[in-house]
């Protein structure tokens, strides 16, 4: 066998594998997110929390500039 | 011995007196290297470390190289045993988002389509082997073919278990076309779409929760160690290093993995991969063919992408923009956002970044797969 078939052959393989390969990966996407959006959906609080910590920190942050400025211009 | 006989000597042990052309050729193309990184910011990282390792493997007596020199140490600690690629994988996983792919998973399929040129490259060795000065084994092909994966650390990884000869050509062949993206890309996306499928708008991605995103690392190395275990050492690294980056509990880890650990690895691997420029094993005319098969391999899987995503176009029920299938061949994220600015050239309103992100970081998976698959294949039929 010369090794243009060969590397004909590997191309087929390879090819094929790698569709193979992602095609079953998107079925099994497909099936986790449907698992895990209709059994665990995400629920809505948890990362509204930490954001409003940061919100009042960066309000407190924000006076204290205020503060800053408004002494400094004194 | 008197003053005379040891200024002879010492001059005997100079850089002049030692130097061959070849020697001095290489430095020269170590300077341009290191030139683009720094001038043209053409993947700095690497370019700029593989372009010093070139230099200082290409000077005469110290032999920085050799098995005792500080490189060849660096090469036998983590090229030649397929370490620091693998070291990468765990970085880029920790840094990838797979949200776009698991919100819109059809795209995936482009990933796939794009790996083609791979193995159009691979036959292409084999077909230059007609001419004078190649002689490509099929293990030499199939690490030439991997060029075209568009991943450096996939390509050095392939190479390094399966034609350690011609690491050095194919890691600059490899990362030379990554940061090279912007300039191949556009005219063959250009050609192979109408500027009807080009302003083509694609609807917002859905929201993707993080149990998704936690699962999917576990479920995506599930698939690899079934169906291609040879893959798993990429793959593996990779999960290891997104489910450490979704999972929220071991940050340390991750932050490590996507900094420290990635910028160490970078180092050792890029002046590693350089000390393989040494210039009787880098100038030869095998090298001027695998510059050319890696950007064959490049500009085909860009059109075999391309052409996948006009046919999901016309056959799918929402419409798909066909330039993402370009961002099928990895080189993430510079493909999707060439991707993404052609799209907006062509169309202002136009956001395809994080649709093109999809089939970009599903390439990665592609081309870690056809890796897989030549590590499994290769060998035994040779």
């Amino acid at each position: 066998m010369s090794s243009i078939e060969q590397g004909l052959i590997l191309m087929l393989v390879g090819v094929s594998v790698v569709f193979i390969f992602l095609v079953l990966l998107v079925f099994i996407i497909k099936i986790m997110s449907f698992i895990v959006l209709r059994y665990f959906p995400e629920k809505e609080e948890p990362p509204k929390k930490p954001s409003g910590g940061a919100g009042s920190r960066d309000a407190e942050i924000a006076a204290a500039i205020a503060a800053a400025t408004a002494y400094s211009k004194q | 011995m008197n003053i005379g006989s040891a200024f002879q000597e010492f001059w005997n042990s100079t850089g002049v007196m030692n130097f061959t052309i070849g020697q001095v050729i290489m430095i020269l193309v170590g300077l341009v290297l290191i030139y683009l990184a720094i001038a043209k910011r053409y993947e700095p990282l690497l370019l700029f470390t593989i372009g010093f390792g070139a230099i200082l493997a290409n000077i005469p007596i110290a032999e920085i190289s050799g098995p005792e020199g500080f490189l060849g140490i660096f090469y036998q600690a983590g090229i030649a045993n397929g370490l620091f690629p693998l070291l990468i994988f765990m970085g880029v996983g920790a840094m990838t988002d797979f949200g776009p792919m698991i919100a819109n998973p059809k795209t995936m399929l482009l990933g796939a389509a794009a790996q083609v040129g791979i193995f159009f490259a691979l036959l292409g060795a084999l077909v230059l082997n007609m001419l004078p000065g190649m002689t490509f084994s099929l293990a030499d092909a199939a690490s030439i073919g991997i060029i075209g994966g568009a991943d450096g650390p996939t390509a050095i990884y392939v190479t390094s278990q399966l034609s350690m000869r011609l690491l050095g050509p194919i890691a600059v062949a490899a990362y030379s076309y990554m940061s090279l993206v912007p300039i191949i890309q556009p005219p063959i996306i250009r050609a192979f779409t109408t500027k009807k499928e080009r302003v083509i708008k694609m609807e917002q991605l859905r929201h993707v929760t993080k149990l998704e995103k936690m699962v999917f690392p576990i479920a995506a190395l599930g698939l690899c160690i079934i169906l291609l275990p040879t893959a798993t050492p990429l793959i593996g690294s990779l999960m290891f290093g997104n489910l450490a980056k979704e999972c929220g509990a071991v940050d340390r880890i991750s932050d490590t993995l996507q900094h420290a650990l990635i910028n160490i690895v970078t180092i050792f691997l890029g002046l590693a991969v350089g000390s393989r420029m040494e210039s009787q094993a880098f100038l030869t005319f095998e090298t001027l063919g695998i510059l050319a098969l890696g950007l064959v391999a490049f500009a085909i899987g860009t059109m075999t992408g391309l052409i996948f995503a006009k046919i999901m176009n016309k056959v799918s029920k929402e419409q798909i923009n066909p330039i993402i299938g370009a961002a099928g061949v990895s080189a993430v994220p510079m493909a999707a956002r060439v991707a993404s600015k052609v799209g907006q050239e062509e169309n202002p309103q136009n956001f395809l970044l994080m649709h093109a992100m999809g089939p970009n970081v599903a390439g990665v998976l592609g081309s870690a797969v056809a890796a897989g698959i030549l590590l499994a294949v290769v060998p035994v039929i040779m």
